[in-house]
């Protein structure tokens, strides 16, 4: 694979330009968010076509031999000399001197090539595509056209001519025209770029001890196209060169995974570490350990589909991944943070998107409050970054990078650092879908720079800001205690029972005992001067967490004070009867 | 002196000084429509982009560059004009006026603004007309005297109405302060009480700062108890909360009909609860009632205990017109703002003052009395402004068609 990796000097945002406009041609057939479902399976086909005619006399060779072996994919391997290989006769050239039999000897040109690719055609339901593109009338037939763009001299896309980092980075151009084409649908699938940055720079920080390892294993379990991989990626192999990084990913929407494992084939990586399935019923990497999880997961999105499975996996105690808690059936985001928890290794760091509901939502002692508690009193919550609003496609709401690292540095341990950088943003001129605006790599470099000082501050960019607090792992915490107050007869007195009062349960209450509080020393300041008879039913303390990430960066804005006001209405009711003088004046008249 | 005066021909026009002229739209300038839409216009564009509204949005582009007059064809029709001398572009169905002949622009402003809307009441028995018309436009008469009379009125109205436009800022500037002013007199009085020389001391809350020495701070549930007591009479009075005017009956709010739900299974509501939109307390959705009725489940509802030292109305003040919904936005908790909501559990623990009881009579009565008079003055200046607007509008009207001579 190594003699694709040879440089060359293609004009990336040209070529990708060139090909997307390949579109043109089936505009009416195909509305514009549909574009992609062509131009990104051709651009693979036609990259594969390019990549493999150097060998393809050698493979039809094979196949002449072993074609009828019940096991012969090796032999095809080695003939192609890449991972993958196509056993039909035709080529996109051959293909144009039939244009009668166009579409059959299309389908045929596909079904010769190998399973993995095939996988990646059927995911995208090329198969379908393909009808619509050849119509019902002769007229509307455009396969024949779109084949003819793409096998123009300058649709060359052979690695002698594009090495595999450039065309990488070309399809990466097209997945992305094609995600901000879909607007608002886009944001279940694509996180945009600027966000992904902020993750990786935060995720993969310089003194990280992992770039030491030689080896590195990226894990996406809602890869959608992959795209948070490519930048990990990126970010690892810019730290440090000489690394091997490998990329794991899951996705369960089949035109996306297909998109993902068509980007892994074209970079020449492994594509079978790309899998399809539902990451909560069908864990495609069981046992399996990785240095660093990137992942945004679906927020608010109901797992009752998934409900069976989960719950007989959350049964099964630490065997599984969800033996800590189960969140609302209305909200599956923190069952991916504990199956992503579940996959890191010892040395492991994780950044993942939740929007808000995970900091607080749920009672002490319910499924949400015991994953925080889990997460927390491991030591494994490193940061939660709060990012602005309007910053993705599909959504406004306000969001948040957790970061969990499961070896935190000795400065971090028994810390958690929250960051607001809610008000570090630049604004887009235009928006696509929601988003309205952009983290721009100033405003990464600031959030960046705040999350290494660690520190206690506010930092101010003029109309800008990030602000950054170091708490400790039990500022979060709380005891719910449970008060109890006596039982009254008719005559007011205090009904006992086994010697001693018995509950009037209509009076119950709750407090919430800091961790860092005494339940006996609060008990006694908060509830006994209002309650005297009242007790705590120790029985029924509960420990609770939650992160309220508003109220510790809640600013209080001083109203002025009246005698300011005062002053200052009477300069103006002074210059009011001067003015009403100059209007209705001798002059005016 | 008097000068001679002329029939105009026009009904709503009356007479006219003698040596002035009607003359048709069409003949003094060129009118055409733009050919943009709203939604071309570009935040922080390089040009002013007229579209069928009082505000003025930007563009990057111009289809014109000079002095015009512009009004909008429909929507708002006989009310919007805009003046401009220099590059701007237009909403396709905004009319532009330019080329002036025989008139000046500032003139033709002027009159086309104060009696456009005139001539169309004379077509039109409704108030309102939905569009303008080209050849209606054409035809539209225009008043017009010597080119150095027109400067003179010109000049004369931009100087008067620049006068009256500033004096009705400068009220408006001073209503804001005034309603500025009550809200602070209102914060300081309910957390500071009466008397400034009593020694004071830190209340541990931001907002309020120090409260005097003798006061408490306590949490809501040692005044207030929450309950839930649930309705089974299908005629009893639905409550509604509105976050300006308080607890109210919803019949009152509303037009009859429209009672689509039951009210079965309602909080019941009785005089002098509190009642708590958790939904919306971080805007101030938050206060006592008046009334025995119920109210939608989704809401909190508190009681006094009995033994509570407070007065409803003074915690009526301190609930629904100091910074109190900043705490309930402080402790409340959200995926979004439309969706911030205050639970009982971290409301009932919120810390507020408490002073004696006496002492909140006072305030309440010093409170009353004060914001009364505030109100008043508002109310004033708010007579002022509409004066001032007619005054405008007649000034001009009377200049522009000779009934007033300006020197």
């Amino acid at each position: 694979m190594s003699a694709l990796y040879h440089k060359t000097n293609v004009n990336v945002s040209e070529k990708a330009n060139m090909i997307w406009n390949i579109a043109d041609i089936i505009r009416g057939t195909f509305k514009p968010h549909e574009y992609g479902k062509v131009i990104l399976p051709m651009t693979v086909l036609k990259r594969l076509n390019d990549t493999l005619l150097p060998t393809k006399e050698k493979v039809l060779e094979a196949y002449k031999e072993y074609g009828s072996l019940e096991v012969n994919d090796g032999f095809f391997r080695d003939a192609s000399g890449y991972p993958f290989y196509n056993t039909s006769p035709f080529t996109f050239e051959t293909l144009l001197n039939d244009p009668d039999h166009i579409e059959e000897n299309f389908r045929t040109f596909m079904a010769g090539f190998s399973e993995n690719i095939q996988d990646i055609l059927k995911n995208f339901k090329f198969e379908h595509i393909i009808s619509d593109l050849v119509g019902s009338t002769a007229e509307d037939d455009k396969l024949f056209y779109v084949i003819q763009e793409f096998n123009k001299p300058n649709s060359y896309m052979g690695p002698d001519a594009i090495s595999t980092a450039d065309m990488g980075y070309i399809f990466e151009e097209l997945i992305r025209k094609f995600s901000e084409s879909y607007n608002e649908e886009a944001g279940a699938h694509f996180t945009a770029r600027d966000i992904i940055y902020l993750m990786t720079d935060l995720l993969v920080t310089e003194e990280d001890a992992a770039l030491t390892r030689g080896k590195i294993d990226c894990y996406d379990m809602a890869m959608g196209t992959s795209q948070m991989l490519t930048c990990l990626t990126e970010r690892i192999l810019q730290l440090d060169s000489e690394v091997e990084v490998n990329v794991f990913g899951q996705e369960f929407n089949p035109e996306t995974f297909a998109i993902a494992k068509a980007d892994m084939i074209i970079r020449g990586g492994i594509a079978d570490n790309m899998r399809f399935g539902d990451t909560l019923t069908n864990d495609q990497f069981k046992g399996y350990k990785f240095d660093y999880c990137i992942s945004n997961p679906p927020f608010g999105v109901e797992w009752k589909p998934q409900k069976n499975a989960v719950e007989k996996e959350h049964k099964s105690g630490d065997n599984g991944r969800f033996g800590v808690g189960l969140p609302k059936i209305s909200d599956g985001q923190m069952l991916f943070t504990l199956n992503g928890i579940s996959k890191l290794k010892d040395t492991g760091r994780m950044a993942i998107i939740h929007n808000g509901s995970p900091l607080f939502t749920g009672d002490a002692g319910s499924g949400p409050s015991e994953i925080r508690k889990y997460i927390i009193e491991n030591d494994w919550l490193d940061a939660i970054v709060q990012l602005p609003n309007d910053l993705f496609y599909n959504t406004g709401i306000t969001t948040y990078v957790w970061l969990i690292s499961k070896n935190k540095s000795d400065e971090r341990k028994g810390k958690v650092q929250l960051i607001d950088a809610s008000n570090m943003y630049e604004k887009r001129r235009k928006s696509i879908g929601n988003k309205r605006v952009d983290l721009s790599e100033d405003c990464r470099a600031a959030i960046v720079q705040a999350y290494g000082e660690f520190t206690d501050k506010f930092y101010d960019y003029g109309d800008k800001s990030v602000e950054s607090k170091v708490f400790n792992n039990e500022d979060f915490g709380f005891y719910k205690i449970t008060i109890e107050s006596p039982l009254l007869d008719e005559k007011g007195k205090i009904v006992m029972k086994k010697g001693k009062p018995a509950p009037d349960t209509s009076k119950r209450d709750t407090e919430n005992v800091p961790l860092t509080d005494n339940i006996k020393n609060y008990f006694e300041r908060e509830v006994l001067p209002y309650n005297p008879d009242a007790w705590v039913d120790e029985s029924k303390t509960v420990i609770g967490y939650e992160i309220p990430f508003t109220r510790h960066f809640y600013k209080y804005v001083a109203p002025e004070k009246s005698d300011a006001i005062a002053e200052r209405i009477c300069v103006i009711e002074a210059e009011l009867t001067g003015s009403l003088k100059s209007l209705f004046g001798k002059d005016g008249e | 002196m008097a000068r001679a005066m002329k029939d105009s021909g026009i009904e709503w026009i009356g007479d006219i000084p003698a040596d002035w002229n009607v003359i048709k739209t069409k003949h003094l300038c060129d009118i055409s429509t733009g050919n943009q839409d709203t939604i071309n216009r570009v935040d922080g564009g390089d040009y002013p982009f007229f579209i069928r509204s009082k505000n003025v949005e930007r563009i990057n582009t111009y289809s014109f560059d000079g002095e015009a007059v512009l009004t909008a064809g429909d929507g708002d029709v006989g009310k919007i004009f805009h003046y401009i001398d220099g590059k701007f572009d237009y909403h396709q169905r905004v009319y532009k006026f330019s080329d002036f002949r025989s008139v000046i622009g500032r003139y033709f402003y002027y009159y086309i603004s104060s009696n456009l809307i005139r001539e169309l009441g004379k077509y039109n028995a409704k108030t309102t007309v939905e569009s303008l018309r080209l050849p209606w436009l054409k035809e539209f008469p225009v008043i017009v005297s010597k080119i150095e009379e027109q400067q003179q009125i010109a000049q004369y109205l931009d100087d008067k109405v620049g006068q009256i436009d500033s004096i009705i800022e400068k009220t408006k500037s001073s209503i804001e302060e005034y309603k500025k002013y009550k809200q602070s007199i209102m914060t300081e009085t309910v957390t500071k009480g009466l008397d400034p020389t009593v020694m004071m001391k830190d209340s541990g809350v931001e907002w309020i700062g120090d409260i005097p020495e003798h006061w408490d701070m306590v949490k809501i549930k040692s005044l207030l108890y929450e309950i839930n007591e649930r309705n089974v009479d299908e005629n009893a009075v639905l409550l509604s909360l509105f976050t300006a005017l308080g607890v109210a009956p919803r019949s009152e709010m509303e037009e009859k009909g429209n009672k689509a739900v039951t009210v079965i299974n309602y909080k019941i509501v009785k005089r002098g609860d509190l009642i708590v939109n958790k939904l919306l307390a971080w805007m101030g959705a938050i206060a006592f009632s008046d009334y025995e009725g119920v109210t939608s489940p989704d809401y909190d509802v508190y009681r006094f205990h009995e033994n509570a030292e407070a007065l409803t109305e003074f915690y009526e003040w301190y609930f629904r017109f100091t910074k109190f919904k900043d705490d309930c936005y402080k402790f409340g908790r959200g995926i979004m703002m439309m969706r911030w909501r205050t639970y009982p559990a971290q409301f009932k623990n919120i810390y507020v003052v408490n002073p004696p009881l006496e002492e909140q009579k006072q305030i309440i009565d010093y409170l009353k009395q004060k914001i009364a008079d505030i109100d008043q003055l508002i109310d004033k200046k708010q007579r002022l402004i509409t004066e001032l607007e007619s005054y405008k509008k007649s000034l001009i009207y009377e200049v522009v068609t000779g009934k007033k001579e300006i020197n």
